[in-house]
């Protein structure tokens, strides 16, 4: 099978930090494919060595099969949205969109043509003479991705290109960023630290830490048997629970649990009530266990400061911080 | 150190930098390997020893005399006009354009201007001493009163460029310092001396080593307004330039002094400011 | 503080600023005087009148008919127009090169500039004029040559602070939309800093029209306004030549002032970042 886009190995440095470390990455044709990961862990970084506008110290990008590696920007065809949209100050909208289709030297008529077309599409046809100085949140977002949309590229690279913008304006632009791209067809690569987006968004989600994948797939996968246990405590609106393995008999190891993998009963761990919060799906109590936080979900609500014992309905087994075995899936 | 990406971006500066090197540095060295030179091709120090001859040491002391009262003289005009400029009042931008005019006056038309102020029959400034009643004074008629002369002529031109760096300096100030030391109960010379002056320094000392070094170069308007009398080191280079061709040799031999006197003042400043900057 | 605080309170400071508005307007007054008053009533006493008794255009008439004023001015505007532009060929990509290399390297080649820029005129202009003369620069190719010395380093300056102020993604950008470096430059870079371009230009432009010791060291004949108007200043032709400096001061005069709305703004290094 051929991918879209292939990352072998990719390797940066600034100075004597390491941003990506032996990076690897396949995306497939079509795919939504979010890149996921704290602040400053190379996200970043990834996508501006993948548009060229970084220079990697090792490694091979390969786009329809072709290394691309080194080639300037300009000739890799790839596009762009920047966090800040990266909107031109002295051109209007229409010529903020028009750009890209100049540079490969489309006749007016066509760029006329497919400007109007993007721009109904993302319904700014009516801020199209307007500068874009005047533009609000919403609509920059729309201009610069109707920008990169434009000229039809082989790949489409989005840094946190929601993060600027207010919550409600946010919601709305996810759900029509999905439609888009499943209509169009094209192949995205998104990326976040915000976990709300790589789960309404993503086909499949890769979870970046310390400058390398370090687990890929789709978002509920990650949620439900994610492969290390610092995976484990990223993902999820709660960290996955991870406490040593002797509670329930198995010594040298360490067990992850989702706060709802539990069931609350007369006998197994117990824990002290230290927060008690209510929420649609029940009650979340923090505790703390060798020293650990940790939280479980239940029916009923707690006074701070009781006892309570819960057993585990579900539970994954970590070796060594990696997944060895899924118990009572 | 260089990163190897780096060096692309480098080759842009390149031009700027072979241009002013091969305009300014290769041109200088010429100077000192010339001053060395006989009009024959013979290496010699009698270019040196000839400029002992024709007042090189008078020279060097004027030049600095110049320089160091054009520098006071600018330095006290141009604190009054950045301390006004930053008030807010009626008639502010007119009297801030009034007094930035003269630096976009070349500096021949401003050597011309003073020339016929004074004079040394009658001008402008002496029909001022005659109307009260006092006697006309000639005024190239002492090397004393001449360097005098070039030093205020010098004001007018220059002085504007230090009131700007200064006023971009007062105008960094906070104005709850002064409101803070009003309420302590310190008067207006109070707050000049303990507040102005000492945050004001830094941009004044930077003020002065760029206008020391222009300073010490004054060549149009000591030219215009005394000609070669007594000369300047620039002026008296420009003399012997202009002479013959076996005094152009002297001429490297003075540019040569005043290129190390110039080098000499510049390293101590950087590393002064070099000093200065690790601290911080 | 408030424009309207009381003229009690504003006195000294509106008695200093009128004493030191007439010791930087005099000059120029003098200048005034010398041109406009009939040279006859000039030269009843040695002591002339501070005070105009007359006026006339005869001087101004009398200087452009009697002296060679297109040649020099011609002259003088091609040589600034040079040595503006050639800040630009040479300031643009410098300051672009310095603002990629990170802050510590550039700010090295920065002082480098500003050294060369303390190297005395005198000292660089007679060795360049004897070079010059022997590959036929002395003329105003030569002239502008060399006074672009004087101004290229305050030129990239300028050039750099305009272009640190631009947000750094905007050339990205054009580079993932598909231009390649000269087109970026042409159609993002420059016009996004065209200010500080500007500013530039002018600075260089107004510091050759003013400029006199390389002029005068590397063509003292048919040469620059300043070095002609030295030459009419030496002649003795004083009314002649204070027509001439006005004349050719007034355009200069609005330059500075534009400038110095700029300078003290220092919107050329901000007012780009939205």
């Amino acid at each position: 099978m051929t991918y879209k886009l292939q990352l072998q190995e990719l390797e940066k440095k600034f100075g004597s930090k390491t941003v990506l470390n032996k990076l690897s990455l396949d995306v497939e044709e079509g795919e939504f494919m979010v890149v996921l990961g704290p602040s400053g862990m190379g996200k970043s970084t990834l996508l501006r060595t993948v548009v060229g506008i970084e220079n990697l110290d090792g490694g091979k990008i390969i786009v329809e099969g072709e290394d691309v590696t080194r080639l300037p920007p300009h000739k890799r065809n790839i596009a762009m949205v920047f966090q800040n949209y990266a909107l031109y100050p002295n051109m209007n909208v229409y010529k903020n969109i028009a750009f890209p289709l100049k540079m490969i030297g489309e006749s007016k008529d066509v760029i006329d043509k497919k400007v109007n077309e993007i721009a109904s599409i993302l319904k700014i046809a009516d801020a199209l003479h307007q500068n874009v100085t005047t533009l609000s949140g919403g609509q920059k977002q729309r201009v610069a991705l109707a920008r990169a949309l434009v000229r039809n590229p082989k790949l489409f690279l989005l840094d946190e290109p929601l993060s600027n913008l207010d919550a409600r304006v946010r919601y709305d632009a996810r759900q029509e960023l999905r439609k888009l791209q499943q209509e169009l067809g094209h192949t995205f690569i998104y990326v976040t630290h915000d976990q709300t987006e790589a789960q309404s968004l993503a086909d499949r989600v890769a979870v970046l830490h310390n400058g390398t994948v370090e687990q890929i797939g789709p978002y509920d996968d990650l949620y439900e048997k994610p492969e290390t246990t610092w995976v484990g405590s990223f993902i999820g609106e709660y960290p996955m629970n991870i406490i040593d393995g002797s509670v329930i008999g198995r010594e040298g190891s360490q067990i992850g649990f989702r706060p709802s993998w539990v069931n609350e009963g007369d006998d197994g761990i117990q824990l002290t009530v230290q927060l008690c919060q209510a929420a649609e799906s029940g009650f979340f109590i923090m505790s703390t266990m060798d020293g650990k936080s940790i939280t479980i979900r239940v029916q009923k609500r707690h006074k701070i400061g009781s006892t309570m014992k819960f057993s585990l309905r579900r539970y994954n087994v970590y070796t060594d911080n990696r997944l060895v075995e899924e118990f009572g899936k | 150190m260089l990163k190897s990406h780096n060096l692309k971006y480098i080759a842009f500066i390149i031009p700027a930098l072979v241009y002013v090197s091969a305009l300014s540095i290769f041109p200088a060295a010429l100077s000192v390997y010339r001053s060395f030179l006989t009009p024959g091709g013979s290496y010699t120090f009698s270019n040196y020893s000839a400029l002992l001859h024709y007042g090189l040491v008078k020279a060097l002391i004027d030049t600095m005399l110049v320089s160091i009262g054009a520098l006071i003289l600018q330095l006290f005009l141009a604190l009054f006009i950045a301390m006004i400029m930053v008030k807010p009042f009626r008639g502010n931008r007119l009297f801030s354009s009034l007094v930035i005019i003269p630096y976009g006056i070349s500096t021949v038309v401003s050597a011309f201007i003073f020339s016929q102020i004074f004079s040394a029959v009658g001008g402008y400034a002496n029909s001022f001493i005659v109307d009260f009643g006092f006697r006309p004074i000639d005024w190239v008629a002492t090397s004393s009163s001449s360097l005098s002369v070039v030093v205020i002529a010098d004001y007018w031109k220059n002085t504007p460029l230090v009131a700007l760096i200064l006023f971009s300096g007062l105008s960094g100030l906070s104005p709850s310092m002064y409101e803070a030391a009003k309420t302590d109960g310190a008067g207006a010379f109070r707050r000049f001396f303990s507040i102005t002056l000492p945050n004001l320094a830094p941009i004044m000392a930077i003020a002065l080593l760029i206008r020391g070094v222009s300073e010490f170069n004054i060549f149009a308007l000591p030219l215009v307004i005394i000609g070669y009398n007594p000369p300047l080191i620039t002026t008296l280079i420009y003399e012997f330039y202009q002479t013959s061709s076996t005094t152009i040799y002297y001429s490297y031999a003075a540019s040569t002094i005043l290129l190390f006197i110039i080098l000499g003042y510049a390293s101590i400043v950087l590393w002064k400011g070099g000093a200065k900057s690790y601290e911080r | 503080m408030s424009v309207n605080s009381s003229w009690k309170s504003n006195l000294p400071l509106y008695i200093g600023a009128i004493i030191l508005s007439i010791i930087f307007f005099y000059p120029l007054y003098v200048l005034i005087l010398i041109t406009f008053v009939p040279a006859p009533l000039n030269n009843l006493s040695p002591y002339p009148p501070q005070i105009p008794p007359g006026f006339t255009f005869y001087n101004i008439i009398q200087a452009y008919s009697a002296l060679d004023l297109t040649g020099p001015v011609t002259r003088s505007f091609y040589v600034a127009m040079m040595v503006g532009g050639l800040s630009l060929a040479l300031g643009i990509p410098a300051a672009y090169g310095l603002n990629k290399i990170g802050v510590r390297t550039a700010n090295k080649f920065i002082i480098f500039f500003f050294l060369i820029n303390m190297m005395p005129g005198i000292v660089v202009a007679i060795p360049i004029s004897v070079e010059f003369l022997k590959l036929g620069l002395s003329n105003m190719y030569g002239v502008a040559l060399a006074q672009e010395l004087v101004v290229l380093p305050l030129s990239i300056f300028i050039i750099l602070g305009g272009f640190r102020a631009l947000p750094r993604d905007l050339e990205n950008q054009a580079r993932v939309d598909g231009a390649n470096l000269p087109t970026t430059m042409y159609r993002i870079l420059i016009p996004m800093n065209r200010s500080a371009i500007l500013v530039a230009f002018l600075l260089s432009w107004m510091t050759s029209w003013d400029e006199f010791t390389y002029a005068v060291i590397i063509s003292p004949v048919k040469s620059t306004f300043p070095v002609q108007l030295y030459n009419y200043v030496t002649r003795a032709v004083s009314f002649e030549a204070s027509a001439f400096a006005l004349t050719f001061t007034i355009p200069v005069i609005i330059v500075a002032v534009v400038l110095q709305k700029y300078l003290k703004s220092q919107s050329f290094t901000g007012g780009l970042s939205s």
